[in-house]
């Protein structure tokens, strides 16, 4: 089972919990520092504007003080060449002016900028229609600073009128402004600054080490076992994370490699049982066959037997001779029989022996053919030894046993194939033995089991046989030191190859007597 | 006279049947297997047939099958089996393509006498038109010979 991941749309992807933190602490911050900014900027604006009043006030009144002498001599012009020298040359941020005269009468009005009309009844009426003693000041005119101030003589015993000033908080507003975008430009950068250091922290920090061991994870859980797990040298939570990751994928390779062994365990255990089985049926038709194999020879005792008896008196002595030396083929065929199967079962447990004697194996080669002959009459078996020692050194009983088999396999395997030849010669120093039959052969495909226990070749159906002959042969041979082969086509007949040393053990036996020396 | 044909691998075998067929006073012609027999059926001729079951080439069964299902003549023919072991299968199968008798080796010569005298017996009253209830098999249908 793999893992699954999410889909990673871009708004998901935007969305991490890291972004998420960055993104607060960089709006906390910045809400913050516009609180700060605008607290500031409270404050400088009431001091601004508080000098700007003072500076506003004081002026006021140092221009009135000058408007005393042309009010008081009713000199209008003379107050206008005042407002030139004190307003315009100085260039004050006067909006409009108006001297007032005790009654209130309007004496000289002011204006800065002539293409405005200005309202200087409203001027006049803010003033006050009853004249101060101190200066007065609104800033409720049209965001205009409106001071008026009493003109008095020096002692200020005699007021001769009021003046009044509209002053432009202009500047004030300007200098307010550029201070806010300044602060404002100032919290922008810090807010991107801010943002980019939390996004870089957070990421670095916690982010992509998450998104390692996420894949990481992924990655165990997908059967990858083989990387390095990022993030286990950090002292911190996403260290203790990436540790418990490794132990988690120890784990994970813990229980693979169980169920693995256990699979396999599985495996052999059905492997096992599979082969058991297949012997076990092997083995039912090798009792089957065998039972059959005794019969007939027993049949063919029990035959001779009643005709014997049948006959008591009317048989010739040839006549009788055939019937008992049929009895005694049969016999042998028993023991044969009996052998063989007795000897695969020693050979189960291990248990045969060799017995090497000197032997002359060219007698005992002539022997086995004639004994073979005697049984299959209707065969012809065709003995040709080409040069032999005159002993050699083998196991005889064995040995016999080897040749008998072959020797009736290729009269049982071809019944309608008269000629078996068998020819003998020495290699080197082994005894090479074949026989040949013309008969039924074996099937190519078969060929490499046919000398595994229980195994008949197809080639032999109909024909009884336990399937132990050539197993047992091979075993026996191979006792010797020697080997076994067979060449054959099907249809046309097989030739078994025998080759055993001609002196059994003894090569062994000098050789370690050698070492030991 | 009455012929067998006589069907076994195992030369031994085979003659000893010769001989107490023979003696019997049937005439007597031999095949070492299935495919053997087969040959030999319509030169010969043969009034009942003794066979293995067993044997390389072709076996009994097959044989018999090839029989009954050949020349109409010998849809009837008596046939015996002798057989090394009678496996139940073996049985039913040359029962049902009828096989009179089935005999395991090794055979009792004088029971085989007697039930091949009985079943020529019983074959040769049919074919005269004489019903016998004592015949030990199944009862083939009438034929003239």
């Amino acid at each position: 089972m793999t893992a699954e991941t999410c889909e990673n749309g871009p708004l998901r992807r935007f969305l991490t919990v890291s972004n998420k933190l960055a993104a607060l602490g960089a709006i906390g911050v910045s809400i913050g520092f516009v609180i700060v900014i605008w607290v500031q900027n409270n404050h400088t604006r009431s001091l601004l504007y508080e000098t700007e009043l003072q500076d506003s006030i004081r002026m006021t009144e140092v221009i009135a003080a000058q408007l005393y002498g042309p009010l008081r001599w009713r000199k209008p012009s003379i107050a206008q060449d005042t407002y030139d020298s004190m307003i315009t040359h100085r260039d004050l941020h006067v909006v409009a002016a108006v001297t007032l005269d005790r009654q209130g009468n309007v004496v000289t009005t002011y204006q800065q900028n002539s293409s405005q009309p200005f309202n200087f009844q409203e001027l006049r009426l803010n003033a006050g229609a009853d004249l101060r003693l101190d200066s007065t000041w609104t800033a409720e005119l049209d965001g205009k600073l409106v001071v008026a101030t009493p003109v008095t003589s020096h002692d200020g015993r005699k007021p001769a009128g009021t003046f009044v000033v509209a002053w432009s908080l202009a500047e004030i507003d300007r200098a307010m402004r550029a201070m806010f975008l300044r602060a404002a430009f100032i919290t922008i950068v810090l807010f991107a600054a801010f943002t980019t250091l939390s996004l870089a922290i957070v990421h670095r920090q916690l982010s992509d080490p998450l998104t390692q061991l996420t894949q990481a994870t992924t990655r165990i859980a997908n059967g990858d076992k083989t990387f390095e797990i990022p993030c286990t040298d950090r002292r911190d939570e996403v260290g203790d994370m990436a540790r418990a990751l490794v132990t988690f994928r120890e784990n994970v390779a813990l229980i693979d490699r169980l169920t693995a062994e256990q699979q396999q365990q599985t495996l052999r255990l059905s492997n096992a049982l599979e082969k058991e089985r297949e012997y076990n049926a092997l083995h039912r038709e090798f009792v089957s066959m065998v039972s059959h194999e005794f019969r007939t020879p027993v049949a063919i005792i029990d035959g001779a037997a009643q005709r014997i008896e049948r006959r008591v008196g009317k048989d010739t002595e040839d006549q009788l001779r055939e019937r008992t030396g049929k009895i005694r083929s049969a016999v042998v065929r028993m023991i044969e029989l009996i052998d063989s199967t007795l000897s695969v079962s020693r050979m189960e447990a291990g248990t045969i022996e060799l017995e090497a004697a000197e032997c002359d194996f060219a007698a005992l080669l002539r022997e086995v053919c004639q004994r073979q002959q005697e049984i299959a009459k209707h065969h012809k078996i065709d003995l040709t030894i080409a040069d032999l020692p005159s002993r050699i050194l083998i196991d005889a009983k064995r040995m016999d046993q080897v040749l008998t088999n072959l020797l009736s396999n290729a009269v049982k395997y071809a019944p309608d194939a008269p000629d078996i030849a068998v020819k003998a010669g020495t290699v080197g120093r082994n005894v090479v033995v074949s026989v040949r039959d013309r008969g039924l052969g074996i099937p190519e495909a078969e060929m490499p089991k046919l000398f595994e226990k229980f195994f008949r070749a197809s080639t032999s159906a109909g024909i009884p046989g336990t399937g132990i002959g050539l197993h047992l042969v091979k075993h026996l041979v191979e006792l010797h030191d020697g080997n076994i082969t067979v060449d054959s086509t099907e249809g046309k007949g097989s030739t078994f190859s025998v080759t055993i040393p001609t002196r059994y053990g003894e090569a062994d036996a000098a050789a370690s007597a050698a070492l030991s020396a | 006279m009455v012929k067998i044909l006589c069907v076994e691998d195992e030369a031994a075998l085979r003659e000893d049947l010769v001989e107490v067929l023979e003696e019997e006073g049937y005439e007597v012609a031999v095949a070492s297997n299935g495919s053997e027999g087969l040959r030999l059926l319509t030169d010969f001729n043969p009034d009942l047939i003794l066979s293995d079951c067993l044997m390389p080439v072709m076996n009994g069964i097959d044989m018999l099958q090839a029989i009954r299902s050949g020349q109409p003549r010998f849809a009837t023919t008596p046939v015996v089996f002798l057989s090394a072991h009678a496996q139940k299968e073996q049985v039913e199968k040359g029962v049902g393509l009828g096989a009179q008798h089935y005999l395991t080796k090794p055979v009792d010569y004088s029971e085989l006498v007697k039930v091949l005298r009985s079943l020529l017996e019983a074959r040769s009253r049919e074919a005269r038109g004489t019903p016998d209830e004592d015949s030990p098999a199944v009862r083939p249908p009438n034929e003239r010979k």
